[in-house]
């Protein structure tokens, strides 16, 4: 399926894998798929895999490495899992509440695409998004799916600060800001769940190539998580559906 | 899978001591250490000193493990009053290191006495010294480091800088203390810190986003100076702007990559991607040698920096030479293995 990917160096210690050229549902499939089975086997001098998008970036030492029998292993993983099933993905549902305080820029996305608020709401809630890769930020979810109608320009100059569990929208992509930070995401509404939190394990919950939706919750719903998160007991199989 | 126990140390008395009194904190003075790997997929930069050559020899002169965790100090060291002996090694950037008020030389293992003042002063060359203890500093090691990241508040010392105040303490060294004393590191280990530097690069991934008489000739025949925005996330250069090929997008989608990524942004301007940043969305002209990369750390706003471009085989050359030098230190200083 993919049988040329291109292999490009990122300096002396790191190499892309790029499978494709610009974002795609099978591009990223591939991407995630390839994540997945090559990070199950320990190989001298290999260090770690990065997904992004259109490419995985692989970490090595120069020194160590036999890179042409990676790469051999490359190709014949290729040939695995291009006959894969969805593979082994769970489904996480991520609970919401947009709008007001909390989603500053839902107004603002409604009227660029003309369309009132709630149906903003209902078009975000609709899909099942895939996590393609992690942003920047520990727990920083990159989501494709995002409804067409929904696709809204960064803005100019972004904010310097957002808050937590933030969930924007950033010209096709969605996701959730993991920490207070600056971006110029449009902000439509914020998650009480924490995305990235050392005293769990994994300290994230969504894996790559998992399934995320988003569900409403109303201002109380989200006072309650939120306070059971913050004393640590709220247990986020809750919302994981496998 | 790992549990979270090891994901965060716990921080049960070990044996550890209490070293340091901080008198006066410095501007920005953080612990750092090789850096944290392994957890990149999830977003975690890898952090981590970003002279990775003054950390590593400051810990060899020390004839201890290169991995120990260290203060990061930039442009103005901090006042520290020692609270336990112990043995120091202060290398990097020039910062006229002081003993109870008398100059102490850099690059050298030097015996501290409880009681005693270490005063680091300004970075009269260069830009980030290293001041590493016997043992390491001890903090909680969180995803297999103890390095800070300023932005996300983790790891380090409470995930963040150093304060007035703070005491910090030291792992239990196997060692005998007079091992290294007085150990000091051959000039000819020693670099220099320019404020004009030649740094090689190789072509990044996205080298064909820019035409070679266009874009790559303006960035490689060009001088480019720090800017004022420069820290352990990045270096924004200022300088002639690289043309993007004409029909090529200024956006490329989000893209991880290791320290040393060298970015153009929309208005044509470079900016080199550190330790603290895992990546970003624009398109790569080149990447920085691994064994340049402590060059450019120790640049300053203002310092000058021309690229030069070498292949990739001939940059794992120099990497292998970089490790012979490491390897030949140790022998030369009688470091066990």
């Amino acid at each position: 399926m993919f049988k040329l990917f291109k292999v490009l160096p990122c300096g002396d210690r790191a190499f892309l894998l790029q499978f494709g050229g610009s974002i795609s549902f099978t591009t990223s499939q591939h991407v995630q798929r390839m994540f997945h089975a090559l990070k199950t086997r320990k190989r001298p001098g290999i260090i770690e895999f990065v997904p992004n998008y259109c490419s995985l970036l692989v970490f090595y030492d120069p020194l160590t490495a036999d890179l042409e029998s990676f790469l051999g292993e490359v190709r014949e993983t290729e040939k695995e899992v291009g006959q894969w099933a969805t593979g082994k993905v769970k489904k996480v549902n991520i609970p919401v509440i947009y709008g007001g305080e909390f989603g500053p820029d839902l107004d603002f996305v409604a009227n660029h695409h003309a369309l009132p608020p709630e149906e903003v709401i209902r078009l975000h809630t609709k899909p099942v998004y895939t996590n393609c890769m992690y942003g920047f930020d520990p727990g920083y979810i990159l989501l494709l799916g995002l409804p067409r109608r929904l696709e809204t320009p960064r803005m100019d100059n972004p904010r310097l600060s957002i808050p937590e569990g933030t969930v924007g929208i950033g010209g096709a992509q969605t996701g959730i800001y993991p920490f207070d930070r600056s971006g110029g995401w449009r902000l439509i509404g914020r998650t009480p769940l924490r995305m990235f939190d050392l005293h769990r394990n994994p300290p994230v919950f969504v894996n790559i190539g998992d399934r995320v939706t988003f569900y409403r919750i109303d201002r109380d719903r989200y006072d309650q998580i939120l306070e059971r998160v913050k004393h640590g007991d709220e247990p986020i199989s809750t919302y994981i559906e496998s | 899978m790992t549990n979270p126990s090891q994901l965060i140390s716990n921080h049960e008395p070990k044996g550890e001591t209490e070293i340091f009194s901080v008198q006066q904190p410095g501007l920005m003075t953080t612990v750092q250490d090789r850096g944290r790997f392994l957890y990149q997929w999830m977003g975690m930069p890898i952090s981590g000193a970003l002279d990775q050559y003054a950390y590593r020899v400051g810990n060899i002169l020390l004839m201890q493990d290169e991995n120990h965790a260290c203060l990061e100090m930039t442009y103005l060291g901090p006042q520290l009053k020692v609270l336990s002996n112990t043995q120091i090694v202060v290398t990097g950037a020039d910062v006229a290191p002081k003993w109870n008020g008398k100059p102490i030389p850099m690059w050298t293992a030097i015996a501290l006495h409880a009681g005693d003042d270490l005063t680091i002063g300004s970075a009269r060359s260069g830009c980030r010294a290293y001041l590493c203890v016997r043992g390491g500093i001890d903090v909680p090691q969180i995803m297999g480091s103890r390095s800070t990241n300023l932005r996300l508040k983790t790891g380090g010392f409470q995930g963040r800088v150093l304060r007035s105040g703070d005491q910090l303490s030291s792992l239990p060294c196997k060692e005998s203390i007079e091992k290294a004393d007085c150990q000091s590191l051959p000039g000819d280990f020693i670099p220099n810190y320019p404020s004009s530097v030649v740094v090689r690069v190789i072509p990044g991934p996205q080298k064909n986003y820019f035409d070679k008489r266009e874009g790559i000739k303006t960035f490689l025949g060009s001088t480019y100076k720090v800017s004022a925005e420069a820290n352990r996330e990045g270096f924004r250069l200022d300088g002639p702007s690289v043309e993007i090929k004409k029909g090529m997008k200024k956006s490329i989608p989000s893209e991880a990559c290791p320290p040393g990524g060298v970015q153009i942004r929309p208005n044509g301007k470079p900016i080199i991607l550190l330790n603290d940043l895992g990546g970003g969305g624009y398109a790569k002209i080149a990447t920085i040698l691994s064994s340049d990369l402590p060059k450019v750390a120790q640049l300053k706003p203002g310092d000058q920096i021309i690229f030069k471009e070498v292949s990739l085989s001939e940059a794992h050359r120099v990497l292998r030479e970089e490790e012979n030098k490491m390897n030949r230190l140790k022998k030369l200083l009688g470091f066990p293995r």
